[in-house]
């Protein structure tokens, strides 16, 4: 028996009930799921980068295709370094935050246009109003791109996607609630999809999670809400995800408008 | 005539890494990155060997396995992972109708071992 355990059958410490060990397990379940994900990407990256070398081995000295293997290494590893950045990004966004004054409205604006570049099928209905804040400017275009990349992978082709920023007054207890530090106005971003919504709670509950995904698996999926979430944190607001009333997925970002213009 | 060597992996570097190693090995390879697109692909071709993917986008390899021993009951079928040996994985694989297994992480001059154990080299 370990040092200091009771004897079985001697009540020392409260039992967990059954309901915490479920809620534990499935925890668990969700973390073991993702980091097996996470070690089946990076696998995957190296598996290339492995394969050359061997090939480049075995062709020394004959007839080679160096140039053309390392090439192809060069590309899997910068593709895991891309991984990796994100995850880190989600996880510690604070290791690159640098902050600058700047005009959010202009930043959605501009972010709303490049990203409407590649995806040109796209309709976007704006309704943005102006807020100048302190905080990094490049993680806030990451955060938008991921929450335009999300509500477009969700939405049928030729719908037309909603996005409004706004400063309202803050509802007397919804700064504790939300677990954001009390402010008299809550700077709100509200992106809106027209997809068929996720009608299921518990995995509502979980979009948040690394490599959680409701969409087909792929490389590198499903870790872009959780990017949204680790920089929303950062700056001390709160992400709200629902579906909407009639049809489709809303994803309502909520931060303390007072503090971020303070940062 | 060259054997035929069909790659089903839904990553893309990893198909075209087993191209062009067993292309320069003197097989002729073919890939899909779905079991949809696999499957449309064995409808109407045949290949001497099989490598499938255990994790596919749009279905378990291993019920995919079955899937494919269907259409094709006398076309080896060797099972690739990524996620490391298991036991258990070998032993439903075997029982399904895998010919090999083999981990994505070991060295390709293994992989090429397990295709020459199975399909003697064509001289």
């Amino acid at each position: 028996m370990r040092e200091g355990a009771s004897p079985r059958g001697t009540a020392s410490a409260p039992m967990p009930s059954r309901a915490d060990l479920r809620e534990r397990e499935v925890k668990l379940e969700a973390i073991k799921s993702s980091l097996g994900r996470l070690a089946h990407d990076f696998n995957s990256g190296l598996v290339p980068i492995l394969g050359y070398l061997s090939m480049i081995r075995s062709d020394l000295g004959t007839e080679t295709s160096v140039e053309e293997y390392l090439e192809a290494m060069e590309r899997s590893a910068r593709n895991n370094v891309q991984m990796a950045e994100l995850i880190l990004l989600a996880t510690r966004p604070q290791r690159k935050f640098s902050a600058t004054t700047f005009d959010l409205e202009q930043q959605i604006g501009e972010t709303v246009t490049e990203f409407l570049a590649t995806q040109p099928g796209i309709a976007m209905a704006l309704e943005l109003n102006p807020a100048t804040i302190k905080s990094d400017k490049s993680q806030w275009k990451q955060l938008v791109t991921e929450l335009l990349k999300n509500a477009c992978e969700a939405s049928p082709e030729g719908v037309e996607l909603r996005i409004r920023l706004r400063i309202r007054p803050t509802v007397a207890g919804e700064a504790g609630e939300l677990g954001m530090p009390e402010t008299p106005n809550i700077l709100e971003l509200t992106v809106s999809d027209q997809g068929t919504g996720i009608p299921n709670e518990a995995e509502q509950s979980r979009i948040f999670e690394p490599f959680y995904t409701t969409r087909q698996a792929q490389l590198h999926k499903g870790l872009g809400l959780t990017v949204v979430h680790g920089i929303v944190r950062l700056n001390r607001g709160q992400v709200v995800a629902s579906n909407n009333e009639l049809k489709g997925f809303r994803m309502n970002i909520l931060l303390p408008f007072e503090l971020l213009k303070a940062n | 005539m060259k054997q035929r060597i069909f790659v089903i992996d839904d990553e893309v570097p990893i198909c075209e890494l087993l191209t062009k190693f067993f292309s320069k090995r003197g097989y002729e390879v073919s890939t899909a990155h779905s079991a949809e697109a696999a499957r449309v692909q064995l409808a109407d071709q045949s290949f001497d060997l099989t490598i499938l993917d255990v994790l596919l986008p749009d279905t378990d390899g291993l019920v995919f396995l079955e899937s494919i021993k269907r259409m094709h009951p006398n076309m080896p079928i060797v099972i690739m992972t990524g996620i490391g040996f298991d036991e258990e994985l070998l032993q439903e694989s075997i029982q399904k109708g895998a010919s090999g297994y083999i981990s994505k992480t070991l060295p390709l001059d293994q992989l090429l071992m397990e295709v020459h154990r199975i399909l003697k080299p064509v001289r």
